[in-house]
């Protein structure tokens, strides 16, 4: 869809500022994550409408968010407010948000510091937030720490704005059976594990914790 | 197309899967297409190659020849006398009849023609209703009633020169007849039919392909365009300014909580909030844009578009209304017009209030009304519109529901306004109300009923 290219021509813009920059990626993340949530399995039932016809009716499996927040990502998340959450509750009403913090140790070296996520996760269906999939190291301790929390592969969806495609091999190759839904497949990653052309660290500039 | 005698012992009267067809819905109409192009040129390799690029979907075969009218005793003796190049040597009502039983989903009966007695005979072939029904002929766009029952007619478009070699070349080494024959039978009656008749039927023909069967590239784009079209309502193949949002099954639990009479007004408001978004999202993406590259903080060049920025939305007071949070998200600061259409009924609506922007003639204009029935206010709004300076090229109507009688009447009238739409109904009942419907769309979202 061309209204797409036109919210990443502005977000990936270096020139937009901080407002159109939160106000566009979470018009982005809005539209990614209504694509994810039609991958959940439904069953149907019959409805009537006020006009007393029939209508197939479509019953969703219940389901949770889950930010994997990296680095200063947390910290942010917490005090400038929940604008990002409020674009998922724009979608998901009642909806049970989950949080994995990762520490990012050199290049490989990651590990988990902190995690707050819904009792019965197991027996929920996982929307696996992360703006942008690098190389996928960080994605695959975040699904693996789902794992072993019992949640079925097949249960976890994961949405990116931007993937890149050594992060999706390196996610598909080791989860085959999870789903990625993304907005863009960027081109490459440069020598420093970014994005190429990407749109620079997303936290920071969501957040505004580059300035 | 050929001569009868060189047909003896060569049966390309082949019917592709049309496996039951009993299942096939109600109201779904087949896409119907029709190849046409002089002899030899490669028809049946054409057809041959769509029906296997689409293995998935029930695809049906006709041939024209089919329908060659039996000859009578004295043509029978004077058979090289006869052109069977000529329309009037096909059984043009009777192919017509078949085709539009098929075009209802009805199973018929296609006659065999035998081309050793150039006679129909027993049995006839029983063909079932499928998804794609191909009809194949040298002369399948010569009539403008059979023209007219198709979604896609195909030229296939090959050099004289080549056809005739290989017509002698299939006449003289697969089937044994003499080179002489071959070239009067030629110059008498096929050539002189091509140019009469099958050339200038050319010019209907929505593609021409060149090279016939071997060109991979057109066999391609034609497959993918049947598929797509394939995938849409009925509706969507009759006028292609219609755009249905693609459904997910998160689209349709959203209906399914609007349409609901038992949903709480909340929840009625949240979903269709929700379902709005997508729809006015969508929306934007048929407004004109052009490429624009932008460097990344990365450093990097990124080519993206940017959209035509001079817009506004037209909301139709009050459902319409419904409508103008959503857009004013997705569009920070635009301007919002309005229109007030009263009236009761199929007639009688009357324009009470409007406040549009003064310079909407220059603006590509969003019209907002979440459900389109019999579209007598929407033609209401679109003729203000259009008198206002508004180009109808200009104008996005965006609907979460739509009715058939509605789209037909919008459609017909304006046929270069876009329709963006969430889902198209069964129909509308005597009250103009819309089956199966969300009720009265207003008083559910502004709690007034």
């Amino acid at each position: 869809m061309v209204q797409i290219r036109g919210m990443h021509t502005l977000i990936r813009d270096r020139e937009i500022s901080k407002h159109d920059f939160v106000f566009y990626s979470d018009q982005l993340i809005r539209l990614v994550v209504e694509h994810g949530l039609g991958h959940l399995p439904f069953t149907e039932k019959q409805v009537i409408t006020p006009t007393a016809s029939v209508y197939t009716r479509i019953d969703f499996a219940k389901s949770c968010v889950v930010f994997p927040l990296f680095e200063g990502f947390l910290l942010f998340i917490y005090y400038s407010g929940e604008s990002m959450e409020n674009a998922l509750r724009a979608c998901c009403k009642g909806l049970k948000i989950g949080k994995i913090l990762i520490h990012r140790d050199g290049d490989n070296g990651k590990h988990l510091i902190y995690e707050k996520l819904p009792k019965d996760i197991s027996e929920r269906h996982v929307l696996l937030l992360d703006p942008v999939l690098a190389t996928g190291n960080s994605a695959n301790h975040a699904i693996e720490l789902l794992v072993q929390k019992r949640v079925p592969e097949s249960h976890i969806i994961f949405l990116n704005l931007i993937s890149a495609p050594e992060g999706i091999h390196c996610v598909c190759k080791r989860f085959p059976s999870l789903k990625i839904v993304t907005s863009e497949i960027d081109v490459a990653l440069n020598g420093e594990f970014r994005v190429i052309p990407g749109m620079g660290e997303f936290g920071d500039r969501y957040f505004g914790s580059d300035d | 197309m050929e001569p009868a005698a060189l047909r003896s012992g060569f049966n390309d009267h082949i019917s592709v899967e049309s496996n039951g067809g009993l299942d096939c819905p109600k109201n779904k109409q087949p896409f119907i297409i029709g190849v046409a192009g002089g002899t030899a040129s490669g028809k049946t390799t054409v057809c041959n190659q769509i029906i296997s690029q689409l293995h998935d979907q029930r695809v049906v075969l006709v041939n024209q020849d089919s329908f060659y009218r039996s000859l009578n005793d004295d043509q029978l003796v004077n058979v090289h006398e006869y052109n069977f190049d000529h329309p009037a040597a096909f059984n043009t009502e009777l192919l017509l009849s078949c085709m539009e039983k098929l075009r209802r989903g009805h199973p018929v009966n296609i006659p065999s023609y035998d081309f050793k007695s150039h006679k129909s005979i027993e049995p006839s072939r029983l063909v079932n209703p499928a998804d794609v029904i191909i009809l194949e002929g040298i002369l399948v766009l010569h009539d403008f009633h059979v023209r007219n029952l198709m979604n896609m007619k195909i030229f296939v478009d090959i050099d004289s020169d080549v056809r005739l070699a290989r017509r002698i070349q299939r006449d003289t080494v697969e089937r044994g007849r003499n080179i002489q024959n071959v070239l009067d039978q030629y110059s008498r009656f096929v050539k002189p039919s091509f140019e009469e008749f099958i050339l200038p039927s050319k010019k209907f023909a929505d593609i021409i392909i060149p090279r016939g069967g071997d060109n991979d590239v057109a066999i391609d784009l034609i497959v993918q365009h049947i598929l797509t079209k394939l995938g849409q309502h009925d509706l969507c193949k009759i006028y292609p300014n219609i755009n249905v949002i693609f459904s997910t099954f998160q689209i349709r639990g959203m209906h399914t909580l609007v349409r609901d009479v038992k949903t709480t007004k909340h929840d009625f408001v949240f979903y269709s909030d929700r379902l709005i978004r997508l729809v006015v999202e969508h929306g934007l993406g048929h407004l004109p844009f052009t490429e624009k590259q932008i460097i990344t903080p990365t450093g990097s060049v990124y080519s993206g578009v940017v959209f035509c920025k001079r817009l506004c939305g037209v909301s139709v007071i009050r459902s319409g209304e419904s409508m103008e949070n959503a857009l004013r998200a997705c569009c920070k600061g635009i301007k919002i017009g309005k229109i007030l259409i009263h009236g009761d009924g199929k007639n009688g609506r009357q324009l009470i209030y409007e406040k549009l922007p003064a310079d909407i003639s220059s603006r590509h204009v969003l019209l907002l009304d979440p459900v389109l029935a019999s579209g007598n206010s929407a033609i209401k709004a679109i003729s203000l519109l259009l008198s206002k300076g508004v180009p109808e090229t200009s104008i996005i109507f965006l609907n979460l529901i739509s009715a058939p009688e509605g789209i037909h009447a919008v459609c017909r009238k304006f046929p270069k306004l876009k329709i963006v739409t969430s889902e198209i109904d069964s129909s509308l009942d005597k009250n103009y109300g819309v089956i199966p419907g969300m009720g009265e769309f207003g008083d559910r979202y502004f709690g007034t009923d």
